[in-house]
């Protein structure tokens, strides 16, 4: 597997540095709202793990993949253990840039939990989201699964959209805070088990996949 | 005989073709050319010996063992090169070896690097911005850096030139010096095949037709050309299909020195693989 994850890193060089210019952008966008920056950053790196697939798709890779003494199983973990290290590595540098940038404008007080707590919670998210995704890309394709992905976005956006413009008319419904406390505690293994799900379906699909 | 691959009844459907009840064996320490039309079956069924593809029914042993059971230490043991490339074209070639190695318990620097050198694969560039011929080259380097003990070749020499494909055929030839070595290589290019095969298997239509030794092949098989009369004469059981021109006839024999001895007027040449594959596919059966 860890061939697999060089693989994936010596071709991702060139996405690497787009989006080191891209990455000094939001830097100065997000200046005063440094505890935004790990947010996106966390829900944009994993990108980088469909471009990988999107590569794979082009250059044919995954019949020769299947051919090498590796096993369809763990050509699909490769890309989840990507995405894990993608997520928390590009959040990482996020929470350390914005901890610099709130210390700089003398903020860190009152930034810096909020800073590493959305880095925290911008990773689970990230992993959550992207473990609805993958399955999705194995079975439809890099080019469609895109597609599909933007829609997916889109309705959790409006889903949680609506969920907030109605919250007046839904307070019986509305955790309480002992309740959020204990889903927050339990969300490591809640997102544990999604991304265990995520990956059988996903291996179970790769599996059956002919090679092309 | 000991074989390095075993194929029996082997059975694949798909909506518009399949691979129909394939028995055919690969002897160890020996050249096996794979060849057949476009579409004849012959990538399906190395899918099914790398089992890329799962069988309908059947049985495939590489190496006297289930290709499924015992698939990751069998994969360690096969070189696979296809039809192009399928490496990511961002990589150079030491970083491909450095991927490589991590896959690959047996993998051998040095010779990945020799063959680097033999190659003249530059190592600063690219793959990307290599020749077609340069990253099969490429290709073939990797399948023969890990002490496999069989290379299997879909097509691995069309589109390159002929340069490119005599420098490859060298190699293989070199490979096979070892009699533990087996190469099983699927080709259109029957010469390439003519110079370095031992048998020859033709599937055709999902079938195999026919799995023989290269020599035997060759003295066995003949053409016969004749009037209409003469053909009429002809014994079906001695012939194997037939084709008819302006001039008369062109009869496909698979007893070559039997008819001879029987019809001595016949003009009966050699046969080469190309013709009996064009017989056998385009010739009316007798």
């Amino acid at each position: 597997m860890s061939a697999l994850l060089l693989k994936d890193f010596y071709s991702l060089r060139p996405y690497f540095k787009s989006f080191g210019i891209m990455y000094l952008i939001f830097i100065v966008c997000f200046l005063k709202t440094p505890e935004v920056l790990s947010s996106v950053m966390a829900v944009m790196s994993p990108m980088a793990v469909i471009n990988t697939m999107s590569y794979d798709d082009y250059y044919h890779w995954n019949r020769y993949a299947k051919a090498l003494p590796m096993g369809s199983r763990t050509i699909v973990k490769s890309k989840y253990i990507l995405l894990v290290l993608l997520s928390a590595a590009m959040s990482a540098v996020a929470g350390v840039v914005g901890s610099v940038m709130s210390i700089v404008q003398n903020m860190a007080a009152e930034k810096l939990p909020v800073i590493w707590g959305g880095a925290l919670g911008s990773v689970g998210i990230a992993i959550l989201l992207y473990s609805f995704v993958l399955p999705l890309l194995y079975k439809f394709g890099v080019e469609k699964g895109r597609f599909i992905m933007i829609g997916l976005i889109g309705v959790l956006t409006a889903s949680i959209y609506l969920l907030l413009s109605l919250k007046d008319k839904l307070t019986g419904f509305i955790p309480s805070e002992g309740q959020l406390k204990l889903l927050l505690y339990m969300s490591p293994l809640i997102i544990l088990l999604i991304v265990w799900a995520s990956y059988q379906i996903s291996c179970k699909i790769f599996e059956k996949q002919g090679a092309d | 005989m000991d074989y390095a691959i075993e194929l029996q009844n082997v059975c694949k459907n798909y909506d518009n073709f399949k691979l129909d009840h394939v028995t055919m064996n690969v002897p160890k320490g020996s050249v096996v050319g794979f060849v057949g039309e476009n579409g004849a079956g012959k990538t399906t069924t190395i899918k099914a010996i790398l089992n890329l593809i799962t069988v309908d029914s059947g049985k495939i042993q590489v190496f006297g063992q289930d290709h499924v059971e015992q698939e990751q230490a069998i994969k360690e043991q096969i070189g696979v090169v296809f039809d192009e490339s399928c490496f990511h074209e961002q990589l150079t070639a030491p970083e491909i070896g450095k991927v490589m190695s991590k896959i690959y318990k047996e993998w051998q620097p040095r010779e990945f690097d020799e063959f680097l050198r033999r190659f003249q694969l530059p190592a600063q560039k690219k793959i990307k911005e290599y020749s077609r011929g340069m990253k099969m080259k490429l290709s073939i380097a990797v399948a023969m850096s890990h002490k496999a003990k069989l290379l299997i070749l879909d097509e691995a020499t069309s589109g390159l030139d002929p340069i490119v494909r005599d420098e490859i055929l060298e190699l293989f030839l070199d490979f096979i010096q070892d009699e533990e070595h087996t190469i099983l290589v699927s080709s259109h290019i029957i010469s390439d095949l003519e110079k370095i095969a031992d048998y020859i298997i033709f599937i055709h239509g999902g079938k195999i037709l026919f799995q023989k030794n290269k020599d035997e092949l060759l003295y066995e098989y003949g053409i016969i050309r004749c009037s209409e009369e003469q053909f009429r004469k002809l014994d079906p059981k001695l012939c194997i299909s037939y084709r008819k021109n302006q001039f008369g006839y062109e009869v496909l024999t698979g007893k070559r020195k039997e008819i001879g001895k029987i019809y001595r007027d016949l003009v009966i040449d050699q046969a080469d693989i190309e013709n009996i594959i064009l017989f056998y596919v385009k010739g009316v059966r007798l």
